[in-house]
C-alpha cells in the first residue's frame, strides 16, 4: 500500500511541484492550503509523513508541528519543513517544536525523494 | 489646500518640501508660520525648530530605507527571474531536442504495431538498436530536465513572497503619506481663518500635529525586519535532518 504524505503549502505551484515529484515516485499525496487545513486533514486521516511550509495564512508551519505533536498518532511521525526561511534562529525554533528536518526552497526533486525514502521508505 | 505629499530635502540649513504634484506648500513657510504662532512662554521657536528638524530627518531617513528595501526586493526579483528564464529556456530546449530525436523512432514503432509481424519487428529493432540505446540514454537526460523544470517552476512561490513584501512596503509608504497629508491639512487649518483661535488652543493643535507626524515616524522606525526570502538564484536549497 502506498505511503501517504501530507503536503502543506499556501502556494498552488509549490503544492503542484511537490505532488508531482512524490506521486511520480509512487507516494499518495494529500494537499493542504495552510496549517489549519492541514491540522484538520491530519486528524481525519493518519498520514505517514508531513511536509510543510512555514509562512502561511491562518496557521504557520511551526504552530502546525506543535499542534500535531500533541496528538498521539503524530508523536513519532516525520515532519519536514520546506520553506524559503534558512535562518538559524527559525530552524532552532522548528527543531524545538518537533520538526524532523529542514529543507530550504527551491527543492531538488531527487534530494526530496531521497530524504522521504530515508524517513518512510 | 495644496497637498503636503512630497519629498523633504535639506537645503541651506532648512528642511524643504518638494511636492510630487508641484503644488505643495513649502514646509519652510509653514514652519515660519508655526514659529510665529507658537507662544514664546511655552514652546520656544528654537525648541520647535529642533523638534521639527529631528522629526523630518528621521522621516526622510525612514523613507530612504523603505525605498532602498523596495529597490533591493526588485533587484532580487529581477535576478531570480533572469536566472529562472535562462535555465528554463535551456530545459525546454533540451526536452525539444530529445523529442525531435525520439519522434521518428516512435512513429516507426507505431507503424510496426499496425503490422504485427515478428520478423519485421526484429529486423527493425536490430536496425534501430542504436536509436534505442540513444532513447535509454535520453530518458535519463529527460528525467533530469524534468527535475530541473520542477526546481525552476518553484520560482513562482519565491516571486509571490517577494511581491507580497513589496506590496506591504508600498502600502506602508502610502499610509504614511496619507497620515502626513492629514497632518498637513490640520497644520494649514491653523493658519487659515482661525484668527479667533486662542494662543493656547493654537499651541495645542500645533503640538498635536507634530505628535501625529512623530507617531508616523515611530511606526516606520519600529517596522519589523522581514527576511523570509534571501534566495538570489534558483539553485537548490539546503537539506538538514535533525
Amino acid at each position: 500500500m502506498a505511503k501517504i504524505i501530507l503536503a502543506v503549502d499556501d502556494s498552488i505551484s509549490m503544492r503542484q511541484m511537490v505532488s508531482f515529484t512524490l506521486k511520480s515516485a509512487g507516494y499518495e499525496v494529500v494537499e493542504a492550503v495552510d496549517g489549519e487545513d492541514a491540522a484538520e486533514k491530519a486528524k481525519m486521516e493518519t498520514v505517514d509523513l508531513i511536509l510543510t511550509d512555514q509562512n502561511m495564512p491562518k496557521m504557520d508551519g511551526i504552530t502546525l508541528i506543535q499542534r500535531l505533536r500533541s496528538l498521539p498518532q503524530y508523536v513519532n511521525k516525520p515532519i519536514l519543513m520546506l520553506t524559503t526561511e534558512s535562518g538559524e534562529a527559525i530552524k532552532a525554533k522548528g527543531r524545538a517544536a518537533g520538526a524532523t528536518g529542514w529543507m530550504v526552497k527551491p527543492f531538488d526533486p531527487d534530494k526530496l525523494l531521497a530524504v522521504v525514502k530515508r524517513l518512510i521508505g | 489646500m495644496a497637498g503636503l505629499l512630497g519629498l523633504f530635502f535639506f537645503n541651506d540649513g532648512v528642511w524643504q518640501l518638494v511636492s510630487f504634484g508641484g503644488a505643495g506648500a513649502g514646509l519652510a513657510s509653514l514652519f515660519r508660520k508655526a514659529v510665529d504662532a507658537a507662544p514664546s512662554d511655552s514652546v520656544s521657536a528654537e525648541s520647535l525648530s529642533a523638534l521639527l528638524n529631528t522629526l523630518l530627518q528621521r522621516l526622510s531617513g525612514q523613507f530612504h530605507s523603505l525605498l532602498k528595501e523596495i529597490r533591493s526586493d526588485l533587484l532580487q526579483m529581477q535576478s531570480l527571474l533572469q536566472d529562472t528564464s535562462e535555465k528554463l529556456a535551456r530545459c525546454f530546449s533540451m526536452l525539444d531536442q530529445q523529442d525531435r530525436v525520439h519522434r521518428p523512432l516512435v512513429a516507426g514503432l507505431k507503424g510496426m504495431e499496425m503490422k504485427p509481424n515478428v520478423s519485421e519487428i526484429m529486423t527493425r529493432v536490430m536496425k534501430e538498436g542504436a536509436q534505442i540505446n540513444q532513447i535509454t540514454h535520453d530518458d535519463a537526460e529527460m528525467q533530469s530536465s524534468v527535475n530541473r523544470a520542477v526546481l525552476l517552476l518553484q520560482f513562482e512561490d519565491l516571486a509571490a513572497q517577494l511581491m507580497a513584501r513589496m506590496i506591504d512596503r508600498v502600502q506602508g509608504a502610502e499610509t504614511t503619506l496619507q497620515t502626513l497629508h492629514r497632518a498637513a491639512l490640520e497644520w494649514n487649518a491653523l493658519f487659515q481663518g482661525n484668527g479667533a483661535m486662542l494662543p493656547d488652543e493654537r499651541r495645542c493643535r500645533i503640538m498635536a500635529a507634530i505628535k501625529q507626524i512623530e507617531s508616523v515616524v515611530d511606526a516606520l522606525e519600529k517596522r519589523p525586519e522581514v527576511k523570509s526570502v534571501l534566495q538570489q538564484d534558483m539553485n537548490p536549497g539546503s537539506v538538514e535532518l535533525f
